[in-house]
């Protein structure tokens, strides 16, 4: 059965409250039975401007979007100009006659216009964002979407009893009107159930925070940098009933040395921030390396080099990420292709940090941090919480001091924390022996440095073999035999899925090799899987294709086509398609 | 007295005659009168000469970078408040990379303790220009005819200002007394900062065991000293130069930032359960 699919989008200024509109919708759709996807657009400004909000709503799982529409609601002309591209053959455009003028010779035919004066209806001193509650009740009596779910979406929205009421009775009385100038009722083309079995409607972020939770994370320090930080908030909102504290550090330097304290004295933590707040973390990175202490960042990657596109998606921080900070050490970098893998790959990342007590690095970016979608809840039951090698009192006779920094052949070092009784060590950023002595400060070392340096630096590259088998490195997806494979990372995945499922319905079969775990290279999977593929085509966010470049550094191989696209846009299914057919033909 | 001794395997790198092995005595016998249980206590450095008195004792230690010591401290006792945590380094490491943190722990009045050895210069990179150099003082990277042009930071007077609750400042030359400060300052519940003026005896010509003796003089004798006064311990704290007042400054009890916080109000971040945490509710919101 083909999907079907209905596209709105809610377009204005920022304070006109559209993307709440959006929300509102995609909501409401996901708690009746269908399933939504939402993206959302703003430049970064807290006025003015043109804010977006995509939904895309079907009666099947959606992974990605796409451009077009089927109906636009608009506050501002902007919002027209910006959108009047996307206008699928029979939309219908929504405008607030005050605020925008619409030339009906410029508007392609079959485009049905509806101007309406939405902010009349707002009571006599009511903020101009209760014109939002105006446009969903127009879009409602002009699509077919029953009103009844959104006045009841209202009922969770609106704490303050006043709002909730004079924003309903907004949306009835608009919606009554406009269906008096229509000639009949509209039916909205997908089928909306009660009582469905309730899904999640949930982004990035917000996913990766629940998995912090899950995974007993007690601490989170940070500055705040979109579209990082929103990881954080949601952490402080729903960390509280679980002993969660949250510290606003001075800096993103103070941040993540705080992180590095509170996992030395044994709590899980987790920073969050964007490829600027992590640039200013990178010596500190290097320290819980060196030191031997867990630690989980998230990067959600946003346009740069520099401020960049605050608020804009990208791909290229990974070359930056993979390489950060001075000297050689081994990380893990994990980059999540959708919610589900935001969460269950977020609440292994917290695991892998403790056995192995490496940095781990979670890449995400705009896009996925931000964009909503419909996600049953996740199954929790099988999420086990491994702490690793930790030191045991009674495991240690007196004769023998310990050893925070062990040798062993596995190059993992039972960890004490403080208070533990017997347990007193020194961690540290220099180089050191097993007892954490930098040669300096120890005769023996200093008599023998050049051996007590290559030991110490092995110990940890002698994590990577365990931890190697310990990550999912790649997913394949689609058929074992394709005319074309596709390589990506990321939050392209979405969209590469649902271009294979269409190329699939033509006939071109495709598959698609997903580099999960990029830190360490999974060079074996990857080569076992590639060698009998025939074309190749790399996809990514960036310019220069980094992920193609880690490959060929970690296996020499390079893939026979490429797609890069770095507008500040992420990619939807049709490009991609279209870029699967042109490499075929 | 052994179990507050030194790491004696690990003989100190400092120069004979420095000032830090001073403080390391201090030090000792401060832990030693406070009998502080030893797993218990957390020694967060910097990096510096100053920093390397986390090799010399016995404590649980984290040596951390340049200029980082209070936020990792930070992180230490918002994970476990029962420890007793000490944080350590030098005028340039707290000064200069870390000056950021030093004024933001201060206001938060977090429940550390901050111990700042002061030789105003660069010791470990031999004898640049530190955050607490006088006025004038020559150095590797601030040559004659000029020495340095800016006015140094007085540690005392900007812990005061950004809102420490017990400040003070001792001389190595008298152990005794530093120790007993160093006491007080760990037993004070909040911000404790002691600037601890110390000579480098190899790149500081200038501000010697002897520049010191001739200068430090004890605050209580001083006209107009109450610990209990803000006002009056920033006005003797601007004193530098032929008198340097010594002791402690300022003492005021504040609501601190950990025992403001209710999710630590009992037992600590580290020793709550984690296994089988249930999101069950938070999930729900989502639906």
């Amino acid at each position: 059965m083909n999907k079907r699919y209905y596209t709105c989008l809610f377009g204005g200024e920022a304070g006109y409250g559209v993307m709440s509109a959006g929300s509102m919708v995609a909501k409401g759709a996901n708690r009746s039975g269908l399933w939504s996807f939402a993206v959302n657009e703003y430049p970064s400004l807290i006025k003015g401007g043109l804010n977006s909000c995509l939904v895309r709503i079907s009666d099947q799982p959606l992974t990605a979007y796409e451009e077009p529409i089927d109906f636009l609601g608009i506050f501002s002309q902007k919002a027209f100009e910006g959108h009047i591209h996307q206008l699928r053959p029979g939309a219908i455009v929504l405008y607030d006659s005050t605020t925008v003028i619409i030339d009906e010779n410029k508007v392609p035919a079959g485009i049905t216009l509806y101007p309406l004066s939405l902010l009349e209806y707002i009571p006599k001193g009511g903020p101009k964002i209760m014109g939002n509650s105006a446009m969903l009740g127009a879009f409602c009596a002009l699509t077919g979407y029953p009103p009844a779910v959104l006045v009841e979406g209202m009922k969770d929205e609106f704490h303050s009893e006043t709002l909730r009421e004079q924003n309903i009775s907004i949306l009835e009385t608009v919606y009554a009107h406009v269906l008096s100038t229509l000639p009949s009722k509209k039916i909205f083309p997908l089928h909306f159930k009660k009582g469905a079995q309730p899904k999640m409607f949930i982004n990035g972020n917000e996913s990766i925070s629940l998995a912090a939770i899950k995974a007993g994370c007690k601490l989170s320090a940070g500055y705040p940098m979109t579209p990082g930080s929103s990881v954080l908030t949601y952490l402080v909102d729903y960390g509280a009933d679980y002993g969660f504290v949250f510290k606003q550090a001075e800096d993103e330097i103070a941040a993540i040395n705080m992180l590095i304290g509170a996992s030395f004295a044994g709590v899980r933590s987790i920073g969050s921030t964007s490829g600027g707040g992590f640039a200013l973390m990178v010596e500190a990175l290097g320290f819980a390396a060196q030191a031997e202490v867990p630690l989980v960042m998230v990067n959600a990657q946003r346009g740069g080099p520099s401020t960049g596109l605050p608020t804009r998606t990208a791909q290229a921080d990974l070359n930056f990420v993979v390489h950060a900070s001075q000297g050689e050490f081994p990380r893990i970098v994990m980059a999540p292709g959708d919610i589900e893998e935001c969460f269950y790959e977020t609440f292994r990342v917290f695991n892998l940090a403790d056995k192995y007590q490496v940095p781990c690095i979670i890449l995400t970016d705009k896009f996925l941090a931000d964009s909503s979608v419909s996600q049953p809840l996740f199954d929790t039951e099988n999420l086990t919480i491994e702490r690793g090698k930790l030191f045991e009192p009674q495991n240690k006779t007196s004769d023998q001091p310990y050893l925070r920094y062990q040798l062993s052949p596995d190059g993992v070092s039972p960890r004490a924390i403080p208070g533990q009784i017997g347990g007193r060590h020194i961690a540290t950023s220099y180089t050191h022996g097993e007892d954490g002595f930098y040669s300096s400060g120890n005769h023996e070392y200093a008599l023998n440095e050049p051996a007590v340096v290559v030991a110490g630096t092995d110990k940890l590259y002698n994590k990577l073999s365990a931890m190697e088998k310990d990550m999912p490195s790649i997913n394949v997806y689609g058929p074992a035999e394709a005319n074309l494979t596709i390589i990506a990372w990321g939050s392209t995945k979405g969209a590469i899925l649902e271009a294979m499922e269409q190329a699939a319905r033509q006939g071109i079969l495709v598959n698609f090799l997903q580099v999960l775990y990029i830190s360490p290279f999974p060079t074996v999977a990857f080569e076992s899987f590639i060698q009998h593929m025939n074309k190749t085509l790399l996809i990514e966010g960036n310019k220069t294709g980094q992920l193609g470049s880690i490959i060929r550094a970690n296996t020499g191989y390079k893939a026979d086509h490429s797609f890069f696209k770095y507008n500040s846009k992420a990619f939807v299914p049709s490009e991609i398609l279209a870029k699967i057919k042109e490499v075929l033909s | 007295m052994a179990a507050f001794d030194s790491n004696v395997d690990y003989v100190p790198t400092w120069c004979a005659g420095c000032g830090d092995y001073g403080i390391l005595n201090a030090w000792k016998k401060a832990m030693a009168s406070l009998n502080l249980d030893l797993e218990q206590t957390v020694l967060v450095a910097g990096i510096g000469c100053s920093s390397k008195i986390s090799q010399y004792v016995n404590t649980y230690r984290i040596e951390t970078l340049h200029g980082r010591a209070l936020p990792v401290a930070t992180g230490v006792k918002l994970a476990n408040h029962h420890l007793t945590v000490i944080a350590e380094g030098g005028d340039g490491d707290g000064m200069g990379l870390g000056m950021g943190h030093f004024v933001h722990t201060a206001r938060r009045n977090l429940d550390i303790t901050y111990f700042i050895h002061n030789n105003q210069i660069y010791g470990l990179t031999k004898g640049q220009t530190s955050p607490a150099s006088d006025l004038g003082m020559v150095t590797k990277f601030t040559p004659p005819p000029l020495g340095n042009l800016e006015r140094p930071i007085n540690i005392v007077k900007m812990a005061l200002s950004v809102g420490a609750t017990f400040v003070a400042r001792a001389s190595v030359a008298n152990v005794a007394e530093l120790a007993a400060l160093m006491a007080q300052a760990i037993r004070h519940p909040g911000f404790a900062v002691i600037d601890i003026l110390q000579p480098c005896v190899s790149f500081n010509h200038v501000n010697t065991y002897q520049w010191y003796q001739q200068r430090v003089k004890p605050i209580e004798e001083m006209a107009g000293y109450d610990p209990e006064n803000l006002e009056k311990a920033i006005s003797l704290a601007g004193l530098w130069g032929e008198q340097i007042p010594v002791g402690l400054f300022y003492r005021e009890i504040r609501p601190t930032f950990n025992g403001s916080l209710p999710q630590l109000s009992q037992e600590p971040l580290a020793k709550q359960e984690i296994n089988n945490v249930d999101i069950t509710n938070i999930m729900k919101t989502f639906c």
